[in-house]
């Protein structure tokens, strides 16, 4: 039998808001290397708090996370990022690059936490901005550059460390069609030609022909999870 | 590839690789950081102003007094009290509280810096105790009590020379005896006057003007023992008077501070307070301050920015390492402004002033840690975000909190059979 790569455990997130709202309620959920997993479900339904709680970037008040035999409880704010630096790349709706560095400096931020050093991070990041198809826009500050291109920096970013694990919080919800038409290739590609293990946060169906696995969420429950 | 390296870095080679990464962050926030700077260059140049104008003001006294080996202060009592302009000037040397009649503090006499106290009294001995030996003072003449001549080596005819010690934040009575004469020695009557005494007639005091300080009481007969034995044990215990003042060293700030935590709090609040020497403490206080709250702002404007360094990898430990480097950054600028500005002020300020200010390395390096002080105090806030705080408290998206897991057990349990499950005891 084959064992998750990551696994989510009786996995309860609840915010305190004007009333008691369970974003995430007493969830489990194993993802295997080399899945392409779609969670979708209408606004509210906790799709981006299961995210974040996979990707380590919040901390559930109940339950685990267990990525690879590394159960995220057991690690400090510390812990976690090195485990995203060197596992998990992620990927915001709203690309989140940091305005005063350039393309390629943005790119080799990974890199350069990981340890290595400033030339050849930036060598690095050269190779990964040129795989996203932007040759030449690496030295542009992410406002000289589109939506579709900041995002696409923002994907060279997530991949900098060569991380197996690809999550995206609604990578093309502040794209047109076309742009996020060539992101949701993009991914297709990581995960087919490159074998990332892809979870991608999304309202739209734009990433569900490359799927095979599509979770609907409602009310911080998974009510249909469907292989493909 | 290696992965995952970096918390593991030896801390100059992490710093060289994230130097970049700080300097771009000072650069894009050119005119918040040069407002900075400014504020740590003047929190520089007022602290070093102020500590200037205390180390001259001590050096001033401490050129008068000279080092003694006596362990004890000298006390002067003064019969009927001090004129009111000479009352008025000892009290304008000192910080005093109005509801006390007592003035403390240091006095120059040939056995080293000691304590004076005045008292309004017309038949001082009495008072002090019994008259073994001699008889009272006439003018140029002094009392000292039995203990402290014999510790002195002094005995009738002897004479105690007694100088004019300047206090710091203004000029010392300027008609203090030269010397007085040892007339008479006296028993003391009482524990609180077991210390030296000198006592010294009315006319004198009023020809001279009456000592530099600085412990004077005004009283009347009939209160004045008890008031003083209520005084001296509140404010003046046997270890307090045992000790010398340090004063005695040169070049040494907030020398008029007892070795004890209460006169040392007085001595700074002295010190705070005088005329001048305060407004520049003041100053450097609200630029320090200044700058405090302005790197606080800034950091906090960055949290996102945080939030999304730490998705990427960044550890507390860089995070940290990176803010230290934009303070020094900034810092740096801030110093060579501040010393600058110092370096074209003290020459105008010795020439209108006539004193002679010094900038010690000292009075520099202290000047340049306590202005660092504030931004590096500034930078723990958002280290201990980046170290406690989960990246989705950072990007905003919920109240600022710790991150960390509530084990409720039995508060969420699972719903499909109500059990309580950890990953361990999967279905």
């Amino acid at each position: 039998m084959i064992s998750p790569a990551l696994r989510a455990v009786n996995l309860t997130k609840t915010y305190h808001l004007n009333e008691l709202v369970w974003a995430v309620r007493n969830l489990y959920l194993d993802i295997f290397v080399g899945d392409f997993v779609v969670l979708t479900g209408p606004s509210g339904s906790g799709k981006s708090t299961l995210l974040h709680l996979l990707a380590g970037l919040d901390r559930p008040i109940y339950g685990d996370v267990v990525l690879e035999g590394q159960r995220y409880s057991r690690l400090d704010e510390d812990g976690l990022a090195q485990l995203r630096r060197g596992r998990v790349g992620f990927v915001y709706q709203f690309f989140n690059l940091i305005p005063f560095l350039t393309a390629e400096d943005n790119v080799a931020l990974p890199l350069t936490f990981a340890g290595h050093s400033h030339p050849a991070a930036r060598g690095r990041a050269r190779e990964l901005i040129s795989d996203v198809g932007l040759e030449g826009r690496n030295q542009h500050l992410p406002a000289q550059l589109s939506g579709g291109e900041q995002q696409r920096v923002a994907i060279a970013r997530a991949l900098a460390n060569e991380p197996d694990f690809l999550m995206a919080d609604e990578p093309t919800g502040n794209l047109d069609s076309a742009r996020a038409s060539e992101i949701a290739q993009v991914f297709r590609r990581l995960n087919q030609d490159k074998g990332k293990t892809i979870i991608v946060v999304s309202h739209s169906e734009i990433f569900h022909p490359h799927a095979n696995r599509i979770l609907t969420m409602s009310d911080g429950r998974i009510v249909e999870d469907m292989r493909l | 590839m290696s992965h995952g390296q970096g918390g593991r870095l030896a801390g100059w080679r992490q710093a060289a690789i994230l130097w970049p990464l700080a300097r771009r962050g000072v650069a894009v926030a050119k005119r918040r950081n040069a407002l900075l700077a400014a504020m740590v260059g003047l929190s520089l140049v007022f602290y070093c102003l102020y500590m200037s104008f205390l180390d001259l003001t001590y050096r001033e006294a401490a050129q008068l007094a000279h080092p003694t080996s006596l362990p004890a202060p000298v006390i002067l009592v003064y019969p009927d009290g001090l004129t009111p302009a000479d009352e008025a000037a000892i009290r304008s040397l000192y910080w005093l509280d109005a509801s006390l009649p007592v003035v403390l503090g240091p006095a120059a006499t040939s056995a080293g810096v000691v304590d004076v106290m005045v008292v309004s009294d017309a038949a001082p001995v009495p008072e002090l105790g019994t008259l073994t030996r001699g008889m009272e003072p006439g003018p140029g003449e002094c009392l000292l009590p039995v203990g402290m001549a014999a510790a002195i080596g002094l005995d009738l005819g002897g004479e105690l020379t007694l100088m004019t010690l300047r206090q710091p934040g203004g000029a010392g009575l300027e008609h203090l005896p030269p010397a007085a004469t040892v007339s008479g020695l006296f028993e003391p009557r009482a524990d609180w006057l077991a210390v030296p005494l000198v006592v010294v007639p009315e006319a004198d005091f009023a020809q001279v003007g009456g000592p530099t300080m600085v412990l004077m009481w005004v009283a009347h007969p009939e209160t004045f023992e008890a008031r003083a034995v209520r005084w001296l044990k509140n404010r003046l215990t046997p270890t307090d008077v045992g000790m010398v003042y340090r004063a005695q060293r040169a070049l040494m700030p907030l020398v008029m501070l007892r070795d004890t935590p209460g006169e040392l709090m007085r001595g700074m609040a002295r010190a705070i307070y005088l005329p001048g020497g305060g407004a520049m403490f003041l100053l450097y206080v609200f630029f320090g301050l200044g700058a405090f709250a302005l790197m606080l702002l800034g950091f906090l404007q960055r949290r996102r920015q945080l939030a999304v360094m730490k998705t990427l990898g960044l550890t507390s430990r860089q995070a940290a390492l990176v803010l230290y480097m934009e303070v020094l950054i900034v810092a740096a600028g801030g110093l060579v402004l501040g010393f600058a500005v110092l370096a074209g002020s003290m020459a105008p300020l010795r020439l209108v002033t006539g004193k002679e200010y010094v900038l010690s390395p000292w009075i520099m390096a202290t000047g340049s840690i306590f202005s660092l002080l504030a931004l590096l105090v500034s930078v723990w806030f958002p280290i201990v975000l980046a170290r406690l705080a989960s990246v989705a408290v950072l990007l905003g998206g919920q109240p600022l909190r710790v991150a960390g897991y509530e084990r409720r057990w039995g508060a969420h349990a699972d719903e499909r059979d109500g059990r309580d499950r950890t990953w361990s005891d999967p279905v």
